[in-house]
């Protein structure tokens, strides 16, 4: 009785040794066949890019028939851990999709070289998309998109308050009408919140450079968060909190303020062109994208990703070939246009997008008059990692009244070791 | 009778409370699930769907490589339990009845494994697999974490129990180790195996961290890096994640119904030997 279990038990061992090692051969995972070049891309998604990347993909393939693309797909949050693994353990991609090339920087291939002048390249590029490609002066990654800041607004709660949003920018809204329009609209319409503003220190930020502003010094080596500039700007944070403009339960609850846009219970929200897609695709109701208010000055902040190669990967020359060809102007408007992106060259002008392309015009002007210092110091990868964890804690303590404005942007520069070394 | 009958509900009560109270969230994530994504936030959330839809389904079907994950998840998980079970049971054995010179190391050795945190193994682990030729199989996943400290501290202590006077018995009767093993241990060891099968299949099935790390070939990654694939960095696909965390936990709902009984009975009979 007993014997014949074991048989079976050591029958269904083998028969699966069996199928794993098939399983793994099937998936082979270097080209021995010829001169064919299999290039590793650790790659993420927000919404469609991952598609447009293959298509894009596919037509370098029928140009280059010797290079194939192994896409790895990877959630946001394991990138750099997925990086970093196979950088120790020997395995380097060839290719990686970033956010932050600070976060990897010792690993990455100086592009110097590679690019042919390093300044010719720079010239291609939108202002606020330089910073995103060096880390500590070395020329290490290809920005492929830029992100910027802006306003949704739902049409229906506008409407039915009697309030116009600015239709050009002739007539944007300062501070106080802003704040004024908003509670207007909470209180004389279907809304029950006003504005869900997303709870992210960059999103934050926007608010104290729209105030003539800065987090760090021009130099990157200090701080200048607690001066009258950004010390205005969390007042007037605060206030849109105190007049229940802006519900306290994103910032000091953690609340989504995507999906109270989304189901309509916000009237707008302060977010990223990254959202249109999921607006477009998923919103119920007649929906726009209009400018962010001023105070001294226009702004939003430019983010962005980066497409990177490292110093270990086995195909290098393929990989630097194929960001060129990816950056090219030709392939860049194929992917920012069918991904709803803003484009890091400054060459690709008016672009036709797949959708949405009145809101991506506003997105494209509110980073062309962002100044550059938005660029400057959300890539200072040195020191912003600290800061903007500071930022974030120091806002919500103000929110809950345990702070000043001024005490709390002071306990950030208090805090933090920028330029100590 | 009567009066046990009135105090089985006051008991009962409180526990189909706290029943439903613990089953909301699974329940929401079904109903999630079967709703199209403009309802997903809406405001009043509805409980039961408005309008019934399959879509999610239907695209996490399309999205992804459904059924390809899903069986590249039953291989790990079946291999994987298979192996920990053999590991386990044979180094439980071996370090609660046989008297060894440092097996109390031995077994401090193992239990200290637990006090590291994958994150810190994570790279020095990488290499070893790669120069073992697993890194991208599904091997990789499997043989690496099958040797569970956890598994073999339960199956040791639950062994201790076992009267050596039994053993020896056996011994005399002329049964060599393999034989005790087998036809005396095992038998014996029922509930714990069930117990260790149970869990062995949770966190198989759940791995996250180590496959990800261990496989970077689409065509073998397991549901849950599936799933975590709906995640980017600024949005979250609602719908198709919602859809296929459900195909993904009714597999696991079977096996526990299934083991279930051997489950309870496994920590009836460990109460009892106390």
């Amino acid at each position: 009785m007993k014997k014949p279990a074991a048989m079976i038990a050591m029958g269904v061992l083998s028969g699966l040794v069996a199928a794993g090692c098939s399983g793994g051969e099937e998936t082979g995972q270097d080209s021995s066949s010829g001169d064919t070049v299999t290039l590793d891309v650790i790659w993420f998604s927000d919404g469609n890019e991952g598609e447009v990347f293959k298509e894009i993909t596919e037509d370098y393939k029928s140009e280059n028939p010797n290079v194939e693309f192994n896409i790895i797909e990877t959630p946001y949050d394991d990138i750099y851990n997925r990086i970093r693994t196979r950088v120790s353990g020997g395995d380097a991609p060839d290719l990686a999709r970033i956010s932050n090339p600070g976060a990897v920087s010792d690993a990455l291939l100086r592009l110097d070289g590679e690019f042919g002048n390093k300044e010719e390249f720079y010239n291609q590029l939108k202002p606020s998309a330089r910073p995103w490609a060096e880390v500590n002066g070395e020329f290490v990654a290809v920005p492929t998109d830029l992100t910027a800041h802006g306003l949704y607004y739902n049409k229906e709660y506008f409407e039915q308050a009697g309030v116009e949003v600015p239709d050009s920018t002739e007539d944007i809204w300062n501070w106080s009408e802003f704040a004024d329009a908003i509670e207007k609209v909470k209180e004389n319409s279907d809304a029950r919140m006003g504005l869900a503003y997303d709870m992210s220190p960059s999103r934050y930020s926007t608010l104290i450079y729209q105030n003539g502003g800065r987090i760090f010094s021009e130099d990157g080596q200090s701080l200048k968060i607690n001066e009258s500039e950004s010390v205005e700007a969390l007042e007037y944070f605060n206030e849109l909190h105190e007049r229940e403009i802006i519900p306290q339960s994103i910032w000091l609850g953690g609340e989504n303020p995507n999906s109270l846009f989304r189901s309509g219970q916000a009237a707008a929200h302060l977010s990223g062109n990254w959202n249109l897609q999921n607006y477009s695709d998923n919103a119920d109701f007649e929906w726009g994208v209009t400018y962010m208010p001023q105070k001294a000055q226009r702004s939003s902040v430019a983010g962005g990703k980066q497409m990177v190669t490292f110093k270990d990967s086995e195909h290098k020359e393929e990989a630097v070939k194929f960001m060129k060809y990816f950056i090219s102007k030709e392939q860049n408007k194929k992917y920012v246009s069918e991904s709803l992106f803003i484009s890091p060259r400054s060459d690709i002008e008016n672009i036709e997008y797949a959708a949405e392309t009145e809101a991506m015009n506003i997105f494209n002007n509110e980073l062309s008059v962002t100044p550059e210092a938005t660029a400057e110091d959300w890539s200072n990868f040195e020191y912003m990692p600290d800061v903007e964890q500071k930022i974030t804690e120091n806002v919500q303590r103000t929110l809950d009244g345990a702070m000043t404005p001024q005490e709390a942007m002071d306990s950030i520069v208090e805090s933090s070791d920028v330029g100590s070394e | 009778m009567k009066h046990t009958k009135q105090q089985n509900w006051i008991l009962y009560i409180p526990l189909i409370l706290i029943a439903i109270f613990m089953l909301f969230p699974v329940l929401w994530v079904v109903s999630s699930s079967l709703k199209p994504s403009g309802e997903l936030f809406s405001w009043p959330p509805s409980i039961i769907p408005q309008n019934f839809t399959l879509n999610n389904y239907i695209s996490a079907f399309q999205e992804s490589n459904f059924t390809r994950y899903l069986f590249n998840t039953v291989f790990v998980t079946v291999a994987a339990t298979v192996l920990t079970l053999v590991i386990n049971t044979m180094a439980g054995y071996a370090l609660a009845k046989y008297r060894f010179r440092g097996s109390a190391v031995i077994l401090v050795f193992f239990l200290s494994t637990l006090m590291i945190p994958l994150e810190a193994l994570m790279i020095p682990m990488f290499i070893v697999l790669k120069n073992l030729g697993l890194y991208n199989t599904l091997w990789g996943i499997i043989i690496p974490p099958a040797a569970t400290p956890t598994g073999v501290f339960l199956v040791r202590q639950y062994l201790m129990s076992v009267p050596d006077e039994m053993i020896e018995a056996a011994k005399i009767d002329g049964a060599s180790d393999w034989k005790i093993f087998i036809r005396l241990i095992l038998p014996l060891a029922k509930p714990i195996l069930a117990t260790l099968t149970i869990f062995s299949i949770m966190w198989r099935w759940q791995d996250y961290i180590w496959p990800l790390i261990a496989i970077s070939d689409s065509n073998l990654y397991t549901l849950e890096l599936a799933l975590a694939n709906f995640v980017g960095q600024y949005s979250v696909d609602w719908g198709p994640l919602l859809a296929m965390a459900v195909l993904t936990m009714v597999p696991l709902i079977i096996i526990f119904l299934i083991f279930q009984r051997f489950f309870i009975r496994g920590i009836m009979m460990t109460g009892m030997k106390d």
